[in-house]
């Protein structure tokens, strides 16, 4: 527009307001992202144990692998938990499901004898199966997902709690390894990719998966609708009843997933194994950017969410701090993480008070 | 909403109709309640003073209300032995628990469910003495004999209870801690489960009073192996420690095992711990593990049936706590503990 003629101060001048506009959209953009708040929560939880844990290793590659680990498991599971919320629905029976999955793969490996492939394959169809359940109960009868999935973590648990006592009259299945460790499938499981887990590249993959399924799709789209707004999404076509089926389904076999692989880990399965892991994977999901109500979320914000659970639950072992104070702290640091998503993101939604260009 | 018209009686007339009808119903099934009761009460009392006064076995029952029972592999040894003393001497045994562990809360309400049941004898923990004071006097005083088990030696002659059977955690602790320090090892980690839980506060106090030198308490996860090695894995990275003491075999001493091998610092770390599993067992044979503190739980669960059962009879009482424990299991003993142990005897 200006005229070829123009002086060089001005040109200079014009640019500077032109670059400075551009860094203040791309500011603009990059803070609105869900992922932005859940990165600095992430930078934040770090530098906290950086500063007090540096000469303890926390910063060494044992250290590192070692929060990586927590926060991977967590991270597989997260990524379906995270889709479930963005379409609107809760799944709190994941830590149950999870308990599910290492008793059942345990109980065949070890007392029955079965290949693992086998196993394997009964414990997809056990996820699949609860997952159809928990997904048929939720859209069917239209009751909160909040109430239904609780149910199910105590039918479930109860479940996996009295028939292992009655059947093996123990708590424990030991041994898993021992049997499965020589089956050429373990690679999936327990194998290491330079010092880190195979955990590790599940994460990573699911969470990619996931990204760009929400991103890119149909699906994704459809399961951002369901969780705006139920009606409209209904009256407009979306087939919200699938959408949401087949999440629950997933993040049924993410848990039953995770259980397989901690049991080949530690080469045994607890009954009780899996607690609290719903509502760490709620949480990770939203310092990840996730609303609780629904329709807003991110797979990638999730992935940070979850790694910055992972530095807060095993940073604090590698401090001075007495083990007696580690709930409290774990608490404190996760209320910290996400107020900081939270008021980051409130900022960056303001109206911006700038004229049109 | 019309479900909710249709499921009313329809009259005024209907429904109390209805109310006189149950109300036969009930009298007729209490007055043949009664009839019954007093055809039992009296078919009792001839046998009763027949036998001068000795209570037949088969109508003594027990009760065994355990918190936490249902999920830990420790307390089936317990249940275990108190069926097959139940077998052994004709007695009626009956075991109910919750699936987690709180000695404050739900103990004391197990207990006064158990009450309610009027049985012949209760057996308990007091994993809580100011928590449980109430119920067991309670159950004193409504003729029910009570055993304590496992936790409140200090308590059971002052609370009533005609007995104790189970281990000075305390003292338990301090031989660990005397063994660990003369086997070498000089900074130890404590590995602690259950934070809340007062008998492993006890166990843990003893151990540094009787092992004299540097630990520090690692807090691990009670329902996941997995979590524990993580922590112990963290702890290990982060200090110069060479010893692990663990406070109870699931999860501590399965997660230690892992942690150190992962970490693969086998040679710098030794291992003992307070109770024991197969995996631990294993170990021992292998010499990768010290010792175990064997509390032989299987007594407590087998011993106070008999003693309410030949007191109710006879009139016999202890005299002394029974201590069921430390009894240390070494490298050489765990060949011998180990199909015991998988069959839930140990």
């Amino acid at each position: 527009m200006e005229p070829s003629g123009a002086e060089p101060s001005v040109q200079v001048a014009r640019r500077g307001v032109l670059l400075r506009a551009w860094l203040s959209d791309w500011l603009y953009t990059l803070t609105t992202q869900p992922e932005t708040g859940a990165f600095i929560s992430v930078v934040g939880v770090f530098a906290f144990f950086a500063f007090t844990a540096s000469g303890r290793g926390f910063l060494s590659i044992a250290g590192t692998v070692n929060y990586v680990q927590v926060a991977a498991e967590l991270g597989i599971i997260v990524v379906p938990v995270t889709m479930l919320m963005i379409a609107g629905e809760f799944d709190l029976s994941v830590g149950s499901m999870l308990g599910v999955g290492a008793i059942v793969f345990s109980y065949t490996v070890t007392r029955l004898g079965w290949p693992v492939s086998a196993s394997l394959a009964l414990v997809a169809v056990v996820a699949v199966l609860i997952g159809f359940t928990n997904g048929i109960l939720v859209v069917k009868t239209g009751m909160p997902s909040f109430i239904v999935t609780l149910a199910m973590l105590f039918i479930l648990r109860g479940a996996t709690i009295a028939l292992t006592s009655l059947i093996t009259n123990n708590t424990m299945i030991q041994g898993v390894n021992d049997k499965a460790g020589g089956s050429p499938l373990h690679i999936f499981f327990t194998s290491f990719v330079g010092q880190f887990p195979v955990s590790l590249v599940w994460w990573i993959g699911l969470t990619l998966v996931g990204a760009w399924v929400l991103r890119k799709t149909a699906f994704g789209n459809w399961t951002f609708a369901t969780g705006g707004d139920l009606h409209t999404a209904r009256n407009v076509g979306v087939p919200v009843d699938r959408v949401r089926i087949l999440i629950y389904i997933c993040s049924a076999l993410a848990a039953t997933l995770v259980g397989v692989i901690q049991a080949m880990e530690t080469n045994s399965a607890d009954v009780g194994q899996g607690q609290t892991v719903e509502f760490q994977a709620v949480t990770a999901a939203v310092i990840g950017g996730t609303l609780l109500t629904g329709g807003y979320g991110s797979a990638i914000g999730a992935w940070f969410g979850a790694l910055a659970f992972g530095i807060v639950n095993q940073g604090i072992f590698f401090t001075n701090i007495d083990a007696n104070w580690f709930q409290t702290l774990l608490g404190t640091m996760l209320l910290g993480a996400v107020a900081l998503n939270h008021f980051v993101r409130r900022r960056a939604m303001r109206p911006r008070w700038r004229s049109a260009k | 909403m019309s479900d909710q018209l249709s499921s009313q009686p329809k009259s005024g007339m209907e429904r109390s109709s209805f109310l006189r009808r149950s109300l036969l119903a009930a009298a007729a099934v209490s007055y043949g309640g009664l009839l019954s009761e007093t055809q039992i009460a009296s078919a009792a009392d001839e046998v009763l003073s027949s036998q001068s006064a000795i209570a037949p076995r088969n109508k003594i029952r027990i009760e065994y209300p355990q918190t936490g029972g249902l999920a830990r592999g420790f307390f089936t040894v317990i249940s275990n032995g108190a069926h097959q003393a139940g077998k052994d001497l004709g007695i009626q045994v009956s075991v109910r628990g919750t699936a987690t562990f709180d000695g404050t809360i739900d103990q004391p309400r197990l207990v006064k469910a158990a009450i309610a049941t009027q049985p012949t004898g209760i057996v308990t923990g007091v994993w809580d003495a100011s928590a449980m004071e109430g119920p067991i006097k309670q159950a004193v005083q409504a003729g029910i004999k009570v055993v304590m088990i496992n936790q409140g030696e200090g308590q059971w002659q002052q609370f009533g209870a005609l007995a104790y059977v189970g281990q000075d955690e305390y003292l338990a602790g301090v031989e660990g801690g005397k063994r660990m320090k003369a086997a070498g090892v000089k900074k130890a980690f404590i590995l602690n489960h259950n934070l809340a839980e007062q008998a492993l506060l006890l166990r843990q106090n003893g151990f540094i009073a009787g092992f004299k030198g540097t630990t520090k308490v690692v807090a691990t996860d009670v329902n996941s192996v997995s979590n524990s090695v993580n922590r112990i894995k963290a702890a290990i990275i982060s200090t110069d420690f060479d010893g692990l003491f663990s406070l109870g075999a699931q999860p501590n001493a399965d997660a230690a095992l892992i942690a150190v091998k992962d970490l693969q610092k086998q040679g710098q770390f030794k291992i003992a711990t307070f109770d024991f599993d197969p995996i631990v067992l294993k170990a021992l044979e292998q010499n990768q593990v010290l010792f175990a503190i064997d509390q032989q739980q299987y007594l407590q669960g087998y011993l106070p049936m008999l003693w309410i059962t030949l007191n109710v009879q006879y009139g016999l009482k202890p005299y002394q706590p029974e201590l069921t424990g430390p009894s240390i299991i070494l490298p050489q003993d765990a060949a011998s503990v180990v199909d015991l142990s998988a069959a839930g005897y140990r």
